[in-house]
């Protein structure tokens, strides 16, 4: 399973971040692969390629704002939520995203 | 240098979120790292009251983001018994502090970092356990000198 997601949260300096962490731990934990993109005060850091956007199976947007290059997701399941439901729980929203894959 | 031991309360007696938010605020600004400390108090508050900054973990990650930081810092504090942040029982406190509209500063990679490793086991940890105000500088900002 494969995975792909953007965090952005509205400062942009602390949960973005902490999002990033929590999802890749509980996407560890559950043996999937993993990939986030920040976009925070920094802009947007460990940008997804086109190539990882084609093979993963689902994306996980966990935004507070609006971000940039959206469109990048267009025609694939696209799991969206807030910035803290991605820390506190983590391992439910990567949970909630793969039924999006199975619709 | 983001933290200094001058930033850092290993045992608070603030028993209330708003209270510990105020004696942080004070540290900021007799470290001389505010402009205007009423003003950063204000806006701390105001994104506590957006979405709180306790995201379970026993951690809480107050920030604010205004011209009234003049120098970027992260203070930290250890509340022994706890405080209710949001419902939520939180032992490890980070005040963030950073100017308005910085972009591409090297302290915003350390404070990610930072709030990335509070999701490590490990890195909260040691920090409810050490009570020594360098080591914790070490822990929290290894790229200090």
């Amino acid at each position: 399973m494969k995975i792909v997601g953007i965090t952005a949260c509205t400062a942009g300096i602390a949960h973005t971040y902490m999002a990033q962490s929590a999802l890749e731990k509980a996407a560890k934990k559950l043996d999937y692969q993993i990939k986030i993109e920040t976009q925070g005060a920094m802009g947007a850091e460990n940008e997804l390629t086109k190539a990882e956007i084609d093979e993963a199976d689902v994306v996980i947007l966990g935004v507070d704002v609006s971000i940039e290059g959206e469109e990048r997701f267009e025609g694939k399941p696209v799991y969206e939520t807030s910035v803290s439901s991605c820390v506190t729980e983590p391992e439910k929203v990567i949970q909630k995203a793969l039924e999006k894959i199975k619709k | 240098m983001l933290i200094s031991e001058k930033l850092i309360d290993l045992n608070v007696a603030a028993t209330d979120k708003n209270d510990l938010i105020k004696h942080l605020v004070k540290l900021a600004n007799d470290d001389n790292r505010l402009n205007d400390s009423e003003k950063f108090l204000k806006a701390v508050y105001t994104r506590e009251a957006e979405i709180s900054t306790s995201l379970g973990y026993q951690v809480a990650v107050p920030h604010g983001k205004t011209n009234a930081v003049k120098k970027p810092f992260i203070c930290f504090a250890k509340s022994l018994k706890g405080i209710y942040w949001n419902k939520q029982l939180v032992h490890l406190i980070f005040l963030i502090g950073v100017p308005e509209a910085e972009k591409g500063n090297s302290y915003l990679t350390i404070l990610a970092n930072i709030a990335r490793r509070i999701i490590d086991d490990q890195f909260r940890q040691h920090l409810l356990t050490t009570d020594d105000k360098k080591k914790v500088i070490e822990i929290i900002d290894p790229t200090d000198d």
